[in-house]
């Protein structure tokens, strides 16, 4: 059976992408960012999970807001990532995991959750930073996971509500875990916590509540 | 219609929730920068904004925050920041300069605020 062996939260942020392609992972300014993360690669080196799912949120190159799913999963055997618009390099593609993203998609449907399945989804920063982060090298990464992207969107209102997004959680892992092949799986959750783009008040970080929410999401 | 009785938002300072209200609104100019995804529409845009605006159906006020490059006025006009940020694009702005022209800061003082913000 499928085994879920751990859980791994981090930023999406399109300039990391950025810092990543220009080497300035040890700029003054990047450096305590990215010091963060070798643990977790000797972690996931050491354990060496078969598939990601990769939880984030598309910003306007998998869907736009004609067709605007609450939870989008991925069952396509490969993801592309393309042009976002703004200059952050295109990377190869990422394999997926189709038979695995339908029985995630059946046993989601059977436990009420309405899903929308993508056998095609352009993946943008939000899916390739963290797999970038957690993976460098990607393809020349020897172990790379096979991964699957969700997207829950947080673009556009209503968004889900949070025990929705907690309930489909347990419904993510209930599914993983009755997958009758013998692989390791990995959780990806990504994306900012305290977070204001738009308006006078732009760059707003609540470290209090960005605090609790990791606290959280720990125990 | 009167749409203040779907208002189910708590206000929060200094953002604007983009809602049906908003998406409805913002529907052309959203459009517009979501066809920055490709580079030939990006330069279509460069060589000749107003044909490009036009083509999308964008209205006055979307053509006027455009024209302007004002980041705050295109939220106003319905404005996705996502999607705005691929407008920006064009220009060579990110979402640090974009940050800094809404709060009416330079860039390394909003970059600053950032870093601070961790302390």
């Amino acid at each position: 059976m499928a085994k879920i062996i751990g859980g791994l939260t981090t930023s999406h942020i399109p300039a990391v992408g950025n810092a990543i392609a220009n080497e300035q992972m040890n700029d003054p300014y990047w450096k305590p960012f990215f010091d963060a993360y070798p643990p977790i690669r000797e972690w996931l080196d050491k354990h060496k999970p078969d598939v990601a799912i990769n939880i984030y949120n598309d910003h306007g190159l998998g869907f736009f807001l004609d067709q605007m799913p609450t939870f989008a999963i991925g069952a396509a055997h490969e993801y592309v990532n393309e042009d976002e618009g703004w200059g952050i390099p295109v990377l190869p593609p990422f394999k997926g995991d189709a038979p695995l993203s339908w029985h995630i998609i059946e046993s989601m449907v059977e436990d009420e959750f309405d899903i929308t399945s993508c056998q095609e989804l352009p993946v943008d920063h939000g899916f390739t930073v963290p797999m970038q982060l957690f993976w460098p090298g990607l393809g020349a990464n020897p172990n790379l996971p096979r991964s699957i992207p969700i997207s829950a969107n947080t673009v556009q209102h209503p968004i889900p509500t949070l025990k929705r997004a907690l309930d489909f959680g347990k419904a993510l892992g209930k599914a993983i875990r009755s997958y009758p092949e013998d692989i390791k799986v990995v959780i990806l959750g990504t994306g900012g916590l305290s977070h204001q783009l738009d308006g006078e008040r732009a760059g707003f970080i609540n470290k209090e509540f960005d605090q609790m929410c990791m606290e959280k999401d720990r125990n | 219609m009167q749409l203040d009785e779907f208002d189910h938002h708590t206000p929060i300072e200094g953002t604007t929730f983009f809602d049906g209200e908003m998406a409805m609104k913002g529907y052309a100019l959203n459009k517009m920068c979501f066809s920055f995804n490709k580079a030939d529409a990006r330069e279509a845009y460069l060589a000749d904004p107003e044909s490009y605006m036009e083509s999308f159906m964008l209205n006055e006020g979307q053509k006027r925050a455009c024209r302007n490059k004002n980041v705050l006025e295109m939220i106003a006009e319905g404005g996705n920041i996502y999607y705005l940020a691929k407008l920006a694009g064009i220009y060579k702005m990110n979402m640090q300069d974009i940050g800094a022209q809404q709060t009416g800061m330079s860039v390394d003082a909003f970059k600053e605020k950032l870093r601070k913000a961790g302390d």
